[in-house]
């Protein structure tokens, strides 16, 4: 009954907006398509990854806008062995400031996860330590806060069913995220692009309950997992902040990220007998990203950049660096720990609104040999990559619901 | 359940010989041990999926998936049945990896699909049953008997979209301990002396590793989707896969395609003393036509 009451005092405002804007207002619906093909030289070929061309993505979806203050997503990604649900959720925003949304989408925390696109990032793929702390996506309800001039703060609360799992029909858990920002200038949504100044400045958790999963999980950036992690079991919990700033034309990001996770051992195979309690492990990591966008307009985060219209070149042209250190699953006797050091640098043509065009070399240094290749201290990774997508229009919140058209 | 005279049997099984072998699926083409050993295609009615070869009675055991049985095949009879499991579970018998014990008890792992997962066992007095205790949510497919009888077994449970496995050493009254862990999909495992070989299929590895915990896994070899294993010549291994080859695994990250073209290699095995290779095919796509087989191969 509580439920219900809650329910209707969230959508009958929005119907009834809605219903006064039903004449300015037609319904729209936006193919989603996404698609990355690399060429890729590996130090270690064959036991990293294999050289040669490869489809990297293929996303394939659509996003509908029905009412101003309604918008459904779904996306799968088609460039892996199966298709795989990526966002399948319905967004609901009340107000310009309340965006309320149930469904499989990413959870909160990182900015460079969250806040950005992968394919879209100043580096190709998201940083190591993002990857490997980050809780992806699962299927949940969300409470989202927007930042505006007049309180330019930012918040989420979600509960979902834990990482990764987008389907959520093989477990009963549950998984909390909670992430605060403080977002100024060029950072705002709907900011001016030529604002000189732009900060954003956060932090988030993650609690959730595992059973029995793999613990923190690096990779290098063609996906393979250097470190064997710990089966963990258990309450698991993740902190990280951020901090992305921006000066004209240079964008800088960093994060650090903590990690605690549980383990028990299942000593007898009976799931009726208690567990044997572990020590937890401790896992830690951080990231730092600067990119210069040397020809074509200023970034915006989540947006594909484009051209200033002057310059010598078609599109836009960006050059980026990131450094990052991650260790890995330390503070139990029983294990043996793991870690790396990472650097990279790329540079990516924004040439025209829907193509793009990079080059990007990877180099990790591992703390412990992988398993893979015993004699192996550090792996390099060169990257050329075509990307294309179909532009599709930010969504209108419903103060924006009269400009439209 | 007691084991059944197989000359009496031998009717009420749909089998046939293809690929140069004779009618009734005996493969009387080979009948004596000194003979070459003649490439043959067995088709079975039935699915299989774990193959153990009884160097001691020159049996081949096969773990039906389709009908929840245990089949044997040996030179003198062709295929036969050699015991029937318990009951089911709904979503199909899901047997993985069959092998037998010193006083002649068949042991079978059973997949499960998350729900059901289990270990079945059919003793030479007839009687079978369900091993106590065990964890349903584990998916289990590989199983292997060490030089000093100890059982192992390998499952991996699949929660919030990732996998995660093992290996557990096995005991039959209902404990299944883990021994190594850390892997995402184990699904082969055979005892070497003191070590196990595991093939992980999501990490396209073949690992060898001591039955602890903590130990340094070595690679042998990194091969695509490896599946259930076996020992082969000269400290080699045999795996399929679902891209339907078998691969013998040198070690040192060296492996060899033996064979090709067939539809899902699911469980293979080893005859030392006549060398040839034995190797479950598994039709992936029963709508079209069911056409599962067992292949024996020479090996050189």
């Amino acid at each position: 009954m509580r439920s219900s009451l809650l329910a209707a005092s969230l959508i009958v405002p929005c119907v009834l907006s809605g219903a006064r804007a039903a004449s300015a207002f037609e319904p729209e619906v936006y193919p989603l398509l996404v698609g990355e093909v690399d060429a890729k030289l590996h130090s270690a070929s064959r036991v990293e990854g294999e050289d040669g061309f490869s489809v990297t993505r293929l996303r394939l979806g659509a996003r509908a806008q029905l009412a101003p203050w309604f918008v459904a997503v779904g996306q799968a990604e088609w460039a892996l062995e199966k298709p795989v649900l990526l966002d399948a959720y319905a967004s609901l925003r009340p107000s310009d400031s309340w965006e309320i949304s149930m469904g499989a989408r990413k959870t909160p925390l990182f900015a460079s996860a969250r806040d950005d696109v992968v394919w879209m990032l100043p580096v190709p793929e998201r940083p190591m330590v993002t990857r490997a702390f980050w809780p992806s996506r699962d299927v949940g309800l969300e409470v989202h806060h927007l930042p505006s001039p007049r309180l330019p703060i930012e918040v989420w609360v979600r509960g979902g069913n834990g990482s990764g799992n987008i389907l959520g029909n093989d477990n009963s858990d549950f998984a909390i995220d909670a992430r605060l920002d403080a977002v100024f200038g060029r950072a705002l949504p709907d900011a001016d692009p030529t604002q000189l100044l732009g900060l954003r400045v956060g932090g988030g958790v993650h609690a959730e309950s595992a059973e029995d999963r793999p613990g923190v999980r690096a990779t290098t950036a063609d996906g393979f997992i250097f470190y064997r992690p710990q089966t963990v079991y258990g309450p698991r919990r993740i902190m990280e902040a951020h901090v992305v700033g921006m000066v004209g034309p240079v964008k800088a990001t960093a994060e650090i990220t903590f990690a605690r996770e549980s383990r028990a051992r299942d000593t007898d195979g009976n799931p009726e007998t208690p567990r044997v309690d572990q020590d937890p492990v401790f896992s830690s990591g951080a990231m730092l990203e600067v990119a210069w966008m040397a020809v074509g307009a200023w970034r915006t985060l989540g947006t594909w950049p484009t051209a200033s219209g002057t310059g010598i070149l078609p599109g836009a042209l960006e050059v980026a660096g990131r450094l990052e250190r991650i260790d890995l699953a330390y503070g139990a006797r029983d294990v043996t720990p793991g870690g790396a050091t990472a650097a990279s640098a790329a540079v990516r043509w924004w040439a025209t609104p829907f193509a793009a065009l990079s080059a990007a070399l990877y180099w990790t240094g591992y703390d412990v040999p992988p398993i893979e290749s015993p004699d192996a201290t550090d792996s390099w990774l060169g990257l050329v990559r075509a990307t294309f997508h179909m532009p599709v229009p930010r969504p209108q919140p419903p103060g924006a619901r009269g400009s439209r058209k | 359940m007691r084991y059944l005279d197989t000359r009496w049997l031998w009717p009420l099984l749909i089998v046939a010989a293809c690929g140069g072998s004779s009618g009734g699926g005996a493969a009387d083409e080979n009948p004596d041990p000194d003979e070459p050993v003649v490439a043959q295609r067995i088709a079975l009615d039935g699915d299989p999926n774990g193959l153990f070869w009884d160097a001691a009675s020159g049996t081949l055991y096969i773990a039906d998936d389709n009908n929840n049985r245990i089949l044997s095949w040996t030179e003198e009879n062709g295929v036969a049945l050699a015991a029937e499991l318990p009951e089911a579970p709904p979503d199909g018998p899901g047997l993985g990896q069959v092998v037998k014990t010193a006083d002649g008890t068949l042991v079978a792992t059973r997949f499960g699909h998350g729900t059901d997962g289990a270990v079945v066992f059919a003793k030479p007095d007839g009687t079978s049953g369900v091993v106590p205790n065990l964890d349903p949510v584990r998916r289990r497919l590989g199983l292997t008997i060490a030089p000093d009888g100890t059982l192992y077994d390998t499952f991996f449970v699949s929660l919030n979209g990732v996998k995660n496995g093992s290996i557990a050493r096995l005991d039959l009254s209902g404990t299944e301990t883990e021994v190594v862990t850390g892997f995402q999909k184990p699904v082969g495992v055979v005892a070497v002396g003191d070590d196990l070989v595991v093939s992980d299929q999501d990490r396209d590895t073949v690992f060898r590793t001591p039955p602890s915990d903590g130990a340094t896994l070595e690679v042998l070899a990194q091969l695509e989707g490896p599946d259930l294993l076996c020992v082969g010549p000269d400290g080699t291994f045999y795996s399929g896969g679902k891209q339907g080859s078998v691969r013998q695994i040198q070690g040192g990250g060296q492996f060899s395609e033996v064979m090709g073209d067939f539809q899902e290699v699911r469980g293979v095995a080893y005859d030392a003393k006549r060398r040839r290779l034995f190797v479950a095919d598994h039709d992936g796509t029963e709508g079209d036509g069911v056409n599962h087989a067992l292949h024996i191969l020479p090996v050189d």
